[in-house]
């Protein structure tokens, strides 16, 4: 019996999904350990999640029982002597006896007897030969890599133990780091150097390892030591001179970006401030600014005529061609011109035509249908006829000017009149506005000034 | 094996100037802690007993004579708990520990003879014994310990490890720098690489010692705000409280104990048990802004009883003397006649004597400054604050705040365990990591080393 029936018994609607078909194409093999197939029929499609998901809930099996006749495992008491050790120690530990015959404690903590990097050994014939120091007593100097070696070359640990007395009574020397790290690398460098290599290349790079400059190394450590001493004050003015130059630096950023900007809308042309990174910001970017104008000075010589520029000449005269002067920009004033060839974008001649005013466009349209030409169009324009024409348009435009003038004067002697007879009474309403205006003020001020 | 342990069983045993610690290796307490006071009794002839019949000694230290000390003749000593705890008549009271250093090795054996076989109850020749040394133990100390835990005790094997280094193990770093403010000492020591750096080794009497004796002073004296001493009776020598809530207690004492009480003990019970526990209870340091008589009185108080009944809000003392730590220019009394034990220290390279005491915060600047540069900063950002005086509410915050204005710029870290046994007991339990792991076994010096090469032997691994 499936869900399917008792879906039908209980005349509930058949869910879509669940049509016979899908049922059987659906093999059983998905039913979950635990289940009773019985059981899991009844669940059918209505997918019971939580037995599913979690199949291990359902395949959940007792503990074994513990199994009581199994013999306990067998520990002893038994001495144990550190790796490390040759002579006999006698700790003790525990020991499960089944371990016995595998890998034991002590060799497995054996592994971590690791010793830092090889302290170099020298022989008493390398050190007559080559070894030998004024400052260093053979005595000393066995002193010292004794004690390298306890401390594995740490030298901190070994210059903070240094405590060096001669045999015979002699003066104490006292000892810094870098006394040590001197005389120490200097041994190594001179042993590898006499002694033959087999690879030439090789100890080469190990004599590089070996390298130690000792007044270099003294004046690190003044200078790193310097850095604890600083005060706060001190830091605080670093800080503020890195933001300042963080600040000018976006400024830079910007006013060359802005001053791009504006050469390339205005003029067409860039703006030339070279682009230099950060790095060499600080050390080149100023001077090589500073002296860019220098550079530039002198007036840029005028752009020589060329040879086929003059052939061209008499062929422009025959056909009528005329050129127009490349003076959109006065080179001797941009020191740039030179260097960036000024950018023309294309563009109509005829866009060059002085437009009339547009709100004397009007005025002037009509004076010119007044006089029967027509302002829209040349029947024949050539630059003859354009120049006309185009003075034609100034001299309209200042005609219309002046009439515009005179009218205005004429009105403004009309006003005059009538007030002067008393048609129009005198504009006292806009005086007494202003007074009231200053009287505000007064007490404005007036009032900051009792403040 | 895990965590790399190898359990051998070992003892550690930390002496330290207030109290001696003891325990298994491997454990994270230890199982006894006890004062490393003791208590004496002098007498002409030793067959002769105690006044009263129950004053037998507890710990049977004078009898079972294990150590190999020379014993001086007639003196009975109390040790452990039941030391000078215990009101004995005719008991003086003295410490055995001088600059954290053992000084007196012979009750010092006694102790660890108590420890051993009373506390622990375990056969000290079957488990090897770390004991805990200063980083600025002297050679006769060794020897005295040495021969006490091998003549004496009998131990198979031994080792002294170093109280700063174990401190920056147990709070797991190999590198760092501890800064130990304990009962006689703050002491400030740059470990790297598991090794304490003796340059940079610096210590001075600036601890509880002198922080309650300060406090005693105070409580002894009439101040403005109280017209009158006060008493510090400790609860040994007090019958019946005063019943009547007077402010000035007048409780009933046991006058058979009186006239036989010694001054020394006297003066410990006051100070140990009475200002200490005052200083424990309410000592506190005022945040990064530091302490001053104009804000004082805003502060807040906290209602403390004596055992003598006495009892009062207490107010700016509870912030006055814990300043110390951090201004003893202004706040250590020098009119104050110090405890002996601390006048001892002279000022040297790696020491400050009472005279001239540097702030807290100065001491680990010292500390630091005195090293290599190429360690100075790995030991800025391990800084292990531990002791028991550490444990002064706000000391950490003000000494990160002050060492940030000694060293601006500079990364600062303090680490200090907030569980308060681990801060007091930071060195024995670096003892029981180091001797309960498995590495570390090849480094015990045995007895036979011992006998066949004697302190060479121990000096050589124990660096």
């Amino acid at each position: 019996m499936s869900s399917n029936d008792i879906r039908s018994i209980l005349s509930l609607p058949q869910t879509a999904a669940s049509s016979s078909q899908a049922r059987r194409s659906v093999p059983l093999a998905k039913k979950p350990e635990g289940i009773s197939r019985e059981l899991y029929a009844l669940i059918g499609d209505n997918a019971p999640s939580l037995a599913q998901a979690q199949s291990s809930l359902a395949a959940v099996k007792y503990r074994d029982r513990p199994k009581l006749k199994a013999k306990s495992a067998k520990w002893a008491w038994k001495q144990f002597s550190p790796a490390a050790r040759k002579d006999a120690v006698p700790l003790s530990h525990w020991v499960r006896m089944s371990d016995v015959d595998g890998i034991s404690n002590d060799q497995y903590f054996a592994q971590f007897n690791e010793h830092g990097p090889s302290v170099m050994e020298y022989s008493q014939f390398e050190y007559d030969q080559h070894l030998a120091d004024p400052d260093w007593t053979p005595h000393e100097t066995a002193y010292l890599f004794d004690l390298l070696r306890t401390y594995d070359l740490r030298f901190v640990i070994a210059a903070d133990r240094y405590d060096y007395r001669p045999p015979n009574g002699g003066v104490v020397r006292p000892r810094s780091i870098e006394d040590l790290k001197d005389r120490y690398y200097g041994i190594c460098r001179r042993l590898l150097r006499t002694r033959t290599a087999s690879d030439p290349q090789a100890q080469q790079q190990v004599l590089q390892s070996y390298a130690f400059d000792k007044q270099r190394e003294i004046k690190r450590k003044q200078y790193s030591s310097e850095l604890f001493h600083l005060t706060s004050a001190e830091i605080a003015e670093e800080e503020a001179l890195y933001v300042e130059v963080k600040r000018l630096e976006q400024n830079e950023r910007r006013y060359r970006a802005d001053r791009d900007d504006l050469m390339r809308t205005v003029l067409g042309l860039d703006s030339g401030l070279v682009e230099f990174d950060q790095a060499s910001a600080e050390a080149l970017g100023f001077t090589k600014k500073r002296k860019r104008p220098d550079d530039f000075e002198g007036p840029a010589s005028p752009i020589p005529v060329t040879k086929k520029q003059k052939e061209s000449a008499a062929f422009d005269i025959a056909h009528g061609i005329y050129r127009v002067p490349s003076t959109a920009v006065n080179i001797s004033t941009s020191h740039l011109a030179s260097k960036h060839p000024i950018h023309l974008p294309a563009h109509l001649r005829s866009t060059k035509i002085a437009l009339p005013r547009p709100t004397a466009a009007i005025r002037i349209a009509e004076l010119l249908t007044e006089l029967n030409i027509n302002s829209q169009k040349l029947v024949m324009p050539t630059r003859a006829n354009l120049e006309v024409f185009d003075r034609l348009l100034l001299a309209a435009g200042g005609l219309i000017d002046m009439k515009r003038q005179v009218d205005r004067v004429e009105q403004e002697i009309r006003n005059l009149k009538a007030q002067q007879q008393g048609y129009v009474p005198p504009v006292t309403s806009r005086k007494t506005r202003s007074l009231s205006v200053t009287s505000t003020d007064t007490s404005a001020t007036g009032r900051r000034s009792r403040q | 094996m895990v965590y790399n342990g190898d359990e051998v069983s070992a003892l550690v045993v930390d002496f330290g100037s207030h109290t001696t610690r003891a325990g298994y290796a491997g454990e994270d307490t230890p199982r006894v802690v006890c004062p490393s006071f003791y208590g004496y009794v002098d007498e002409p002839d030793a067959s002769a007993s105690g006044t009263n019949g129950e004053d037998v000694p507890m710990d049977g230290a004078a009898e079972t004579n294990g150590g190999g000390s020379v014993k001086r003749k007639g003196r009975k000593y109390f040790v452990g708990e039941n030391g000078p705890g215990l009101w004995r008549a005719g008991m003086e009271v003295d410490n055995f520990m001088v600059d954290g250093v053992v000084h007196d090795p012979e009750p010092a054996s006694h102790l660890l003879h108590h420890v051993l076989h009373e506390r622990l109850g375990v056969d000290p020749t079957e488990h090897p014994l770390m004991i805990t040394e200063p980083a600025w133990n002297t050679q006769k100390a060794r020897e005295a310990l040495a021969q006490m835990a091998f003549e004496g005790e009998k131990v198979p094997a031994m080792y002294l490890g170093s109280a700063g280094v174990l401190s920056s193990f147990a709070a797991g770093k190999p590198t760092a720098l501890v800064l130990d403010v304990g009962y006689a000492n703050s002491s400030a020591v740059p470990v790297v690489d598991g090794y304490a750096l003796r340059a940079g080794t610096m210590r001075q009497p600036l601890g509880s010692a002198l922080l309650v004796n300060q406090l005693h002073h105070h409580f002894t004296n009439p101040t403005p705000s109280r017209a009158f001493p006060l008493s510090l009776t400790p609860r040994q020598l007090i019958a019946k409280r005063d019943p009547a809530d007077s402010v000035q207690p007048k409780p009933l004492l046991r006058e058979d104990r009186a006239p036989h009480t010694t001054a020394s003990w006297r003066l410990w019970a006051e100070q140990f048990q009475v200002v200490d526990s005052w200083k424990e209870a309410c000592g506190e340091i005022v945040n990064t802004r530091g302490f001053d008589f104009a804000s004082a009185k805003e502060l807040p108080q906290t209602l403390y009883e004596f055992p003598d009944g006495y009892h009062q809000y207490f107010g700016e003392e509870r912030y006055r003397f814990t300043e110390m730590l951090f201004d003893p220019k202004n706040y250590f009394n020098q009119t104050i006649e110090p405890p002996a034990v601390l006048r001892t220290v002279v000022s040297g390279p790696h020491s400050h004597s009472l005279k001239d005491l540097v702030p807290l915060h100065q001491l680990v600047h010292d500390s630091i400054m005195a090293c290599d540069v190429d360690v100075r900063a790995a030991l800025l950002q391990n800084i292990v604050v531990v002791g028991n005086t550490s444990l002064t509410r706000g000391l950490c915050e003000r000494l990160d705040f002050e060492l940030a204005g000694l060293l601006p710029g500079q990364k600062i870290k303090i680490h200090s365990p907030t569980i308060p046994f681990e801060r007091k007991y930071s060195s024995w339990l670096g003892g029981s990591v180091l001797a309960s792991l498995g590495t570390f076994h090849q480094l015990w010096v045995t007895k036979d080393e011992y006998e066949e090469h004697g302190m060479s032997i121990v000096n050589q691994r124990c660096k």
